[in-house]
């Protein structure tokens, strides 16, 4: 019994989210069968594009034992600077998201520093800069939506396809592997997790510490503004109100799904994406079943309680 | 000689500060209430120019609620004696209940509110009517009575879509709703009129599927096309606001099927206007929200300078704002100076 109750545990963190994610991939597959389409799993992918490159690009935020919380006015922004870059400087397409990429680079840097030079909590911080980001969009561009016209090149981004599959999919698979290719291969992703594992130990053995958090806020605050130029060309507008609240939490729970602790030191950016896939696929089976609202909210508040319960009892010592 | 010197500057000293004592009280008393000059009979009186102080307490920066301020500010204005500032309430009950009490304290005459919760602002919306300040709700009402509440005509207005759109649809097929999250009267009210307006006038038209789409484009594309994988045979659409509409529109133009759908809007914003004149979106309720905010405005001008105050209102006061139902054969009706 107590074998038993062991190999759960270490099972757990590792086949938990697939087996879970196989099963309601059954579950919907049975109760409608065009939920197994091919063009069904496109869309999916293409649905969770925005929030996925966000969650990748925080994973590394999250293991640190940081968050950002940040994203959302991030994601107006950016939206916001190429749309007036675009239309006002009359700037082309490669510069103009090139810098709009860079704006949130610079808040994710502000933050980081803050963050790291003055040990504060990331929560404080971000959620400062929350307001900060939110204020300054809505001084420059207004409550108003702006309508993004004859742009082809900025329509491409988020409407395009490539090779008979949408472009925001690319971007999201690029932006994934890239980031995948760096916590497994780079000694800047050794340091993520040895810096969210012990702080401490991470800075009596010489590592960066200060330097590798900041880099996690750059790299959580370009995936945001990237994800804002593609939110803003699928919707053909840019609107300081874009990424209103609740934005962060969605990209926070499909890190956390994809098992990332909270207190830092555990995550993997390919365990993200299943975290991301999970919520992605529980939307569109809610959406084709045609759930209430009241159904849904309670059905996916209740699988992420279970499934976090699970992970920490698994991660847990034995007693 | 030398002590008679010494009381004699003592004694100018002593008249000197006391100078600057009563000449500051003087000062003060102007400085603190500024609206009170001294008569003849060193009493103080009201000032006949009294500036009245109004505000309009907004859930959050959006074009309704940044329109509807145009409106109010341009009426407010042209009264000369009405000090009137637009606050945010940044999306939080508890922040517009900070900003109700504030105002309360201030003296303020008449609040304009656009209520997050219908419910959780009732105890501010009572403490201010006995305090006798007006409070004026714009487009979601309160569950406490107040002065009055100035709305689009949400449920005749999403009737009279309904009517258009089974209209357009024959009489017959499937429609899909993008909806809002649950929690604010006028997703009801919008739902409710368009659900009822579909049984009373089309009743062979189903409504098929009834998703939420948090009043975005973006997660108005998501779920059509989700709802669409499953229900190809839908063709018409409705969203309970234009963004949402719009979201729809997208959809349906990447599929290649929106010459074959029937999508309606509700509020009647710029671009869902421009979209309807680009032959995309079949129509919307269209309002004039600067004039929503006119109305409302001109409504606290007559309280006040009327001296009514919010006791002396037997029930809460209402208004339906006009409306059109915007197609390819009205929107032109549709002046610029109206469009927001």
């Amino acid at each position: 019994m107590l074998s038993l109750i062991s190999y759960l545990r270490t099972a757990i963190p590792t086949y938990a989210m697939p087996v879970a994610l196989l099963i309601v991939i059954g579950l919907f597959g049975a109760l409608a069968p065009v939920f197994l389409t091919p063009a069904n799993f496109t869309a999916i992918i293409y649905q969770m594009s925005i929030t996925g490159i966000m969650a990748v690009c925080m994973t590394f935020v999250i293991m640190t034992g940081g968050i950002d919380l940040s994203v959302g006015p991030v994601l107006a922004t950016s939206g916001l600077v190429v749309f007036f870059l675009l239309h006002i400087a009359h700037f082309p397409l490669f510069p103009a998201v090139v810098l709009g990429i860079l704006t949130g680079a610079v808040t994710g840097a502000i933050s980081g520093l803050v963050i790291a030079l003055f040990s504060l909590p990331a929560m404080i911080v971000t959620l400062g800069m929350l307001s900060i980001v939110r204020g300054s969009a809505l001084l420059a561009g207004g409550p108003d939506l702006h309508l993004v016209r004859e742009q082809p090149g900025f329509e491409f981004i988020g409407n395009g396809f490539l090779f008979g599959i949408p472009f925001a999919i690319w971007i999201f698979v690029a932006v994934s592997l890239l980031l995948i290719f760096i916590q497994k291969r780079t000694t800047f992703g050794l340091q993520v997790a040895a810096v969210g594992d012990n702080e401490r130990a991470a800075y009596l053995s010489g590592r960066r510490v200060k330097l590798v958090k900041m880099m996690t806020y750059v790299i959580c605050g370009m995936g945001a503004a990237l994800a804002g130029i593609i939110q803003s060309s699928q919707v053909h507008t840019a609107a300081a109100t874009y990424g209103e609240f609740g934005t962060e939490l969605d990209v926070i729970a499909a890190v956390v799904l994809g098992g990332a602790s909270l207190l830092g030191g555990k995550g993997s950016v390919a365990r993200t994406i299943l975290g991301v896939l999970f919520l992605a696929v529980l939307n569109n089976g809610f959406n084709i079943l045609n759930v209430p609202i009241d159904y849904q909210l309670i059905i996916k508040g209740g699988i992420i309680v279970i499934a976090l319960s699970l992970t920490e009892w698994a991660n847990s010592k034995v007693a | 000689m030398s002590n008679k010197k010494e009381r004699a500057e003592q004694e100018g000293r002593r008249d000197f500060l006391k100078g600057v004592v009563l000449g500051s009280a003087a000062l003060g008393s102007g400085l603190v209430t500024p609206g009170l000059v001294i008569g003849e009979s060193g009493k103080a009186m009201a000032a006949q120019d009294e500036r009245v102080k109004m505000a309009f307490v907004q859930i959050q920066p959006h074009t309704v609620s940044s329109a509807w301020s145009v409106g109010l500010e341009e009426v407010l204005s042209t009264q000369q004696t009405i000090d009137y500032q637009q606050l945010d309430g940044q999306n939080k009950v508890e922040v517009q209940v900070s900003l109700m009490d504030t105002l309360i304290n201030e003296g303020a005459k008449v609040i304009f509110l656009q209520p997050i919760d219908s419910v959780a602002l009732g105890p501010s919306i009572k403490k201010a009517r006995r305090r006798g300040i007006a409070v004026i709700t714009l487009n979601i009402d309160a569950s406490e009575e107040h002065a009055a509440h100035v709305e689009m005509n949400h449920y005749y207005g999403a009737m009279d879509i309904a009517k258009e759109m089974g209209k357009r649809m024959g009489g017959k097929g499937k429609v899909a709703i993008l909806n809002a999250p649950p929690g604010i009267i006028i997703r009801d009210q919008r739902t409710n009129g368009f659900v009822d307006g579909m049984k009373k006038y089309y009743p062979d038209i189903q409504i098929a599927a009834d998703q939420v789409a948090d009043w975005s484009r973006k997660k108005a594309q998501d779920v059509l096309s989700n709802i669409l994988t499953a229900q190809p045979d839908i063709t018409g659409v409705y969203g309970v606001n234009d963004s949402m509409a719009l979201g729809g529109v997208d959809v349906c133009k990447q599929k290649g099927i929106l010459d074959k759908m029937v999508i309606f809007g509700n509020d009647g914003e710029t671009a869902a206007l421009e979209s309807i004149e680009r032959g995309e979106l079949t129509g919307t309720q269209f309002t004039d929200v600067y004039q929503q905010g006119r109305f409302a405005a001109a409504a606290a001008s007559v309280f006040v300078s009327g001296g009514v105050t919010a006791k002396e209102f037997k029930q809460q006061g209402k208004l339906l704002m006009p409306y059109v139902i915007a197609t390819s054969e009205t929107v032109g009706s549709i002046q610029p100076a109206q469009r927001w």
